[in-house]
């Protein structure tokens, strides 16, 4: 057992260099931008958020539509690893957001379109975290999350096309070819160092998901079963 | 007012330093929370507590 959280061990350590060398990239070697000045900086750690938010909320829905499938403890322990991350990554996107937003936008927050349909897959994930919580029956559990995850996933779409769809502070998307490569540089090495941290988090989040629930449905003890018939 | 943004180097910090907390914090519960698990698995096993 204790050699199978080497590897992820070895991803969040690897993901952490990354991410420290990106950001030292972003902070200290990439130029300011043009109109924003120095604030713009905050984008090599907003993006790759958003992005690993983004992959994470899919792979929930894939665990989900996998487990309603096949029925598999497997799917339903990565379930869990990928909603607790999707919450975490989706309160760190807001509050990024909102410390972008006051030096750019003059305000911390406000009700714009992509604002507002992150805030509801922020309430929405967690609120299905929560509901795992206070179901104690495995499979009732399972599946419940399994169904919530695949109708709130149907607002990431939304969220990705909010600034097309609607009138929106925020910015459109920028894509490879529209970025400069001194700020691509630091951008995509802080996206893989996030990946990789999130890839081994989450295998041990995983672990711990399969582990609880070898405890919670394992037969009890010979010694108590010995005691309980010893007091009938 | 120029359209262009000044300073803002403590809105950056501030950025950073919010994620590394989130990102620290949740990786040492979440290795905790495998430790535990490992544990309360283990004691189970053997029938301790009882």
């Amino acid at each position: 057992m204790r050699k199978r959280i080497v590897f992820p061990i070895a991803l969040i350590v690897l993901g952490t260099l990354c991410l420290l060398a990106g950001t030292y990239n972003g902070l200290a070697v990439a130029p300011s931008e043009q109109h924003m000045g120095d604030v713009q900086r905050i984008m090599y750690i907003h993006v790759p958020t958003a992005w690993s938010a983004m992959l994470v909320l899919t792979w929930a829905f894939v665990c989900a539509t996998m487990y309603l499938t096949f029925a598999s403890w497997r799917w339903d322990h990565r379930l869990e690893a990928a909603i607790e991350m999707s919450v975490v990554l989706c309160l760190l996107l807001c509050i990024q957001g909102s410390i972008w937003a006051k030096p750019t936008w003059g305000v911390w927050w406000d009700w714009d379109p992509r604002l507002t349909t992150v805030a509801v897959l922020l309430m929405a994930f967690a609120g299905i975290s929560a509901l795992r919580y206070f179901i104690d029956e495995p499979v009732k559990r399972a599946t419940w999350t399994s169904v919530a995850t695949i109708i709130g996933y149907i607002d990431v779409p939304i969220v990705y096309f909010s600034v097309k769809w609607w009138n929106s502070l925020h910015q459109q998307q920028s894509g490879v070819s529209t970025i400069s490569r001194e700020f691509l540089i630091p951008l995509l090495i802080n996206f893989a160092g996030m990946l990789l941290l999130l890839a081994g988090a989450m295998t041990i989040r995983t672990r711990t998901a399969a582990l609880r629930l070898e405890d919670e449905i394992a037969p009890p003890p010979l010694s108590i079963v010995v005691a309980e018939e010893v007091m009938a | 007012m120029n359209g262009v943004v000044s300073g803002g180097w403590e809105f950056v910090w501030a950025a950073y330093a919010v994620s590394a907390v989130v990102l620290v914090g949740y990786c040492t519960h979440v290795m905790n929370g495998f430790f535990k698990a490992r544990v309360s698995q283990e004691r189970g096993a053997k029938g301790i507590g009882l």
